[in-house]
């Protein structure tokens, strides 16, 4: 175990490598950098303007010296840089947009877990009654339903209708109400996708569990069904819950993209937006890699967790 | 008892517009109907073409003063709210919202932050679109002695506010610090500024604290309207030497009537009263006298677009206007109905561009012309406007010097035989052998990009490629350097002239303006180097008879004089085909306020920038403050 968690360790460094240099070159394969995006607002196009943007941001470089410059300073000193467009020091805004992302993301998972388990476990139990038709059918169409859309409608339908926002404007927890207010809807439509999978994976290693030999036999010596369910058939059937959970989890950060645009979160998602839209490289390319980061450390931990739960895998 | 949908019509007030349109054509049918009665029972011709005349000429007519009317509808339906609401209040905060992202807070550099410029900082005027008027704002009074000279008397109590150079009184020195720096931001700080905004200044005299002398290298016409224009904002010097010579990152360098109180993360800013603004020695145009009405603004940066709409209609933003221009007209009917919702209309002043890649195109006049002649522009007035649209012209709909619709129809006509006939001769097929392509993207006008495309391919049988764009792709691949632009043709969605009413237009077709970002340059523009030679020497043919007839109108003050250059200017450009076309726009505008909000400024005066706009409207005021 120790040997595979090294070489998954060592692996990290390797990947992240190779993902900041995927993520240099296709940055600068799309058309158009900060310089002509600045420099043609103006209407006439100005090569002085572009040039001095390009030496200002280090852009008339050649490739290999503008990576290595923005790798070693990541590296060495942990520096994702400067955004050339709002002039914000990179390192001080992921502090602050990962907490408002990370709250959105883990009320997500809470909200994934109330509405995946009791679903999936009643469908089971309930297998092939109409309750279970009936969540099922809710479950597909929680996964097919987009999530965007139906945030779409749940901003604009109450505003029309009565006058009223679901989700006010960002307010921190200084208001803790209106700000669990703000969080819950958008956590609430990222959780219906992932409560819906896990509904369906409970309930089909639950249905699992219910057919096997030890649960006949527990029936069997006269067990009341409550203490079969709980004791014997709920517990093997969550190391499932492991996996979505875990994968929950390692997309916390980049989960919630548009519903940081839709619901004005002021996240990494609604950062990395305005950074596309200005061409703003040096923030895409820091949020990308810091993305990567915590989708290598998460999965993992939850690598690790699945075999500390579950004795029977080894690694 | 719910609406029955037909009654809602049934019910509606039948507007003057309709009165109008309705009396003018039912006027036009008259006369033709006399026309053919009066005539002898012979065969002579009873000239259908005159009468179809008299009638486009009757509804062009009838749209001009349905455009008026409904402007003055509107400000006497403003005066009776006004009146109702019990007369100016002051006090209350004013609640924005905005699409876009600042970048930065230097009135030298971006040109994208109409709120805190307009707020924080003076101007030496203002300027109204719609009553082509200049009011004094820094400056009491001016007068221009000769041509190349305009004389300012300062305001007596202008001050800067407290957190700039310690609210000290701001002097003529300081304007001509704040446009001196024009031209050094433009080529050492990538100043979004455009030049023609600065290039007409040669120099600065100062006599006195409160008297500015403007010394003019040519005597512009459009001085005056310029001075109005956001970016020539009069800073503190104090402040931005001690920020390194630029603002970008410093709020609070100006004497405007307010000042930044807060500015939030990802753009929540607010704006509180500028405790040394001292208002005006009178009362003019949309400034008070005493410091105006509202006491804060508050403005959120909000990107999606239903998330804007709800926070309109629940009363989180008092304004619901379109990233450029107004709303449709879709979209204000909608929103008619809601509980709180004014819907102001005036008449429009946009203007809207197809441009050619002028490297691609200047060989191949007949090409050229064949492309022009192959689009149905009146279909695309039916289509995209809902017939409530104009043809559009090298200049503004609202300036004077506009050609008529008539001859815009004559000079820009659509005939798709000759156009497939002009295509064929010039070997279209053979030059564009993978067709055409053009950029789609979704904050312009998708809907007039697909009916162009669609004309094209059906009168042309050309197919034409139309590339999805992001707003960052879509403006580097526009002003992307010479010959290496992705697109033949592309829609352009522009502001400019709801800036600048007279010259803002016709940048767009002239070498030095955005007619050289598009490839149409002279021998004596300064990108000449990269052109190949074979190339320019056409473009140069072609662009320089367009840019010295704009030259001479930019200094010709004889108003019928300029009027008569401007008509022949617009004739060439329509007749050379090269290499902006004009595109048909509304013919009104919309935007969506709350009720609360009292004497907004009409369209167009509405918007933003030298037009005033309502963010310099000191007279504008809230009904429940």
């Amino acid at each position: 175990m120790s040997s595979y968690i090294v070489r998954r360790l060592l692996l990290i460094p390797i990947t992240l490598f190779i993902i900041t240099i995927i993520v240099f070159i296709f940055m600068r394969a799309v058309p158009g950098d900060a310089g002509q995006v600045k420099c043609g607002a103006a209407g006439s196009f100005d090569e002085t303007c572009f040039e001095q943007v390009r030496k200002e941001l280090g852009l008339d470089k050649s490739l290999f010296e503008q990576y290595t410059l923005w790798a070693s300073d990541i590296v060495l000193r942990w520096d994702f840089g400067f955004s050339p467009i709002s002039r914000e020091h990179i390192n001080s805004e992921i502090g602050p947009r990962v907490w408002n992302t990370g709250q959105v993301g883990l009320l997500s998972i809470v909200f994934t877990l109330l509405i995946g388990i009791p679903v999936g476990a009643i469908s089971a139990i309930r297998s092939g009654r109409p309750i279970d038709y009936g969540l099922r059918f809710f479950a597909v169409l929680g996964l097919s339903v987009p999530n965007f859309w139906l945030a779409t409608l749940i901003i604009i339908f109450p505003a029309v209708w009565w006058g009223t926002r679901v989700a006010p404007d960002w307010v921190g927890w200084e208001d803790p109400l209106t700000h669990l207010q703000i969080i819950a809807v958008p956590a609430f439509l990222l959780s219906l996708a992932g409560g819906a999978t896990l509904a369906r994976i409970v309930r089909s290693s639950m249905l699992e569990v219910l057919r096997s030999d030890f649960v006949r036999t527990s029936r069997a010596k006269g067990l009341r069904e409550a203490a079969v369910v709980g004791r014997h058939v709920f517990r093997p059937s969550m190391i499932a819950l492991f996996t979505i959970v875990g994968l929950q989890f390692s997309l916390v950060l980049g989960g919630s993209v548009i519903m940081e645009s839709i619901f004005n979160i002021p996240g990494m998602g609604l950062w990395v937006i305005s950074a596309v839209a200005g061409r703003d490289f040096i923030v895409i390319q820091g949020v990308v890699v810091f993305f990567a980061a915590w989708f290598l450390v998460i999965t993992l931990l939850v690598d690790v967790m699945y075999a500390w739960v579950d004795p029977r895998i080894r690694y | 008892m719910a609406e029955n949908y037909w009654g809602k019509y049934w019910r509606r007030r039948v507007s003057r517009r309709g009165v109008l349109v309705g009396g003018a054509a039912t006027a036009a049918g008259a006369a033709g109907l006399v026309a053919v009665g009066c005539g002898d029972d012979d065969d002579d011709e009873p000239a259908p073409a005159a009468t179809a005349a008299a009638t486009e000429a009757a509804a062009e007519a009838a749209t001009e003063a349905a455009a008026t009317e409904a402007a003055a509808t509107e400000a006497a339906t403003q005066a009776a709210a006004t009146e109702a609401a019990g007369g100016p209040r002051t006090g209350g905060t004013m609640k924005l919202q905005r699409a876009f992202a600042e970048t930065g807070y230097d009135p030298a550099i971006t040109i994208t932050g109409y709120t805190w410029v307009a707020l924080t900082y003076n101007h030496l005027l203002g300027y109204s679109l719609f009553e082509d008027e200049a009011w004094g704002d820094a400056a009491q009074s001016w007068e221009q002695p000769d041509p190349f000279t305009i004389v300012f008397n300062l305001e007596p109590n202008l001050r800067f506010n407290p957190e700039a150079a310690e609210g000290r009184q701001i002097t003529s020195q300081d304007i001509a610090y704040s446009f001196a720096r024009l031209p050094a931001a433009f080529t050492d700080l990538a100043s979004e500024v455009n030049p023609i905004q600065f290039a007409f200044m040669a120099g600065f005299d100062m006599p006195d604290a409160s008297t500015f002398a403007l010394q003019m290298a040519y005597p512009w016409v459009s001085a005056i309207p310029t001075l109005g224009s956001t970016s020539l904002a009069i800073v503190a010097p104090e402040v931005v030497e001690a920020n390194g010579g630029n603002l970008t990152d410093t709020v609070n360098a100006g004497g405007g009537a307010y000042m930044f109180e807060s500015r939030g993360r990802d753009g929540y800013n607010a704006y509180a009263r500028n405790p040394n603004y001292a208002g005006h020695s009178t009362a003019r145009g949309r400034f008070t006298k005493e410091p105006p009405y509202i006491d804060r603004w508050e403005e959120a940066h909000i990107t999606d677009p239903a998330t804007a709409e709800a926070r309109f209609l629940t009363g989180d933003s008092d304004i619901l206007t379109g990233v450029v221009g107004g709303i449709d007209a879709i979209k204000a009917d909608e929103l008619r109905d809601q509980d709180g919702v004014n819907i102001i209309s005036g008449p429009t002043n946009t203007h809207l561009i197809m441009a050619l890649d002028a490297l691609k195109w200047v060989p191949f006049p007949q090409l050229r012309e064949a492309l022009s002649l192959s689009i149905d522009w009146d279909g695309y007035i039916d289509v995209v406007h809902d017939g409530n649209g104009i043809r559009g012209a090298p200049v503004g709909p609202r300036f004077p010097a506009v050609l008529s619709q008539d001859e815009i129809r004559e000079l820009q006509q659509f005939n798709p035989e000759r156009a497939r006939q002009l295509w064929e001769q010039g070997g279209g097929d053979q030059v564009f052998p993978d067709g055409l392509t053009t950029l789609l993207a979704t904050f312009t006008d998708t809907r007039g990009t697909q009916f162009i495309a669609q004309s094209i391919e059906e009168n042309l049988g050309v197919k034409v490629n139309m590339e999805p764009v992001d707003l960052a792709t879509y403006v580097s691949s526009l002003t992307a350097p010479p010959g290496s632009k992705i697109w033949h043709f592309a829609l352009v969605t522009e502001n400019s002239i709801s800036t600048i009413p007279d010259y803002n237009a016709l940048t767009h077709y002239v070498p030095t303006g955005y007619g050289g970002a598009f490839g149409l340059f002279t021998h004596e523009h300064p990108q000449a180097a990269l052109i190949p030679p074979e190339v320019i020497n056409i473009t140069h043919d072609v662009g320089k008879p367009i840019q010295d007839l704009y030259n001479a109108q930019a200094v010709t003050h004889h108003p019928e004089q300029r009027t008569a250059l401007l008509q022949q200017l617009q004739r060439l450009i329509f007749t050379q085909f090269c290499c902006t076309f004009p595109v048909p726009v509304a013919d009104t505008e919309q935007h969506a306020l709350r009720t609360r909000v009292q004497n907004a400024p009409l369209p167009p005066d509405f918007r933003d920038n030298g037009s005033m706009g309502y963010r310099r409207s000191q007279n504008m005021w809230l009904a429940d403050a």
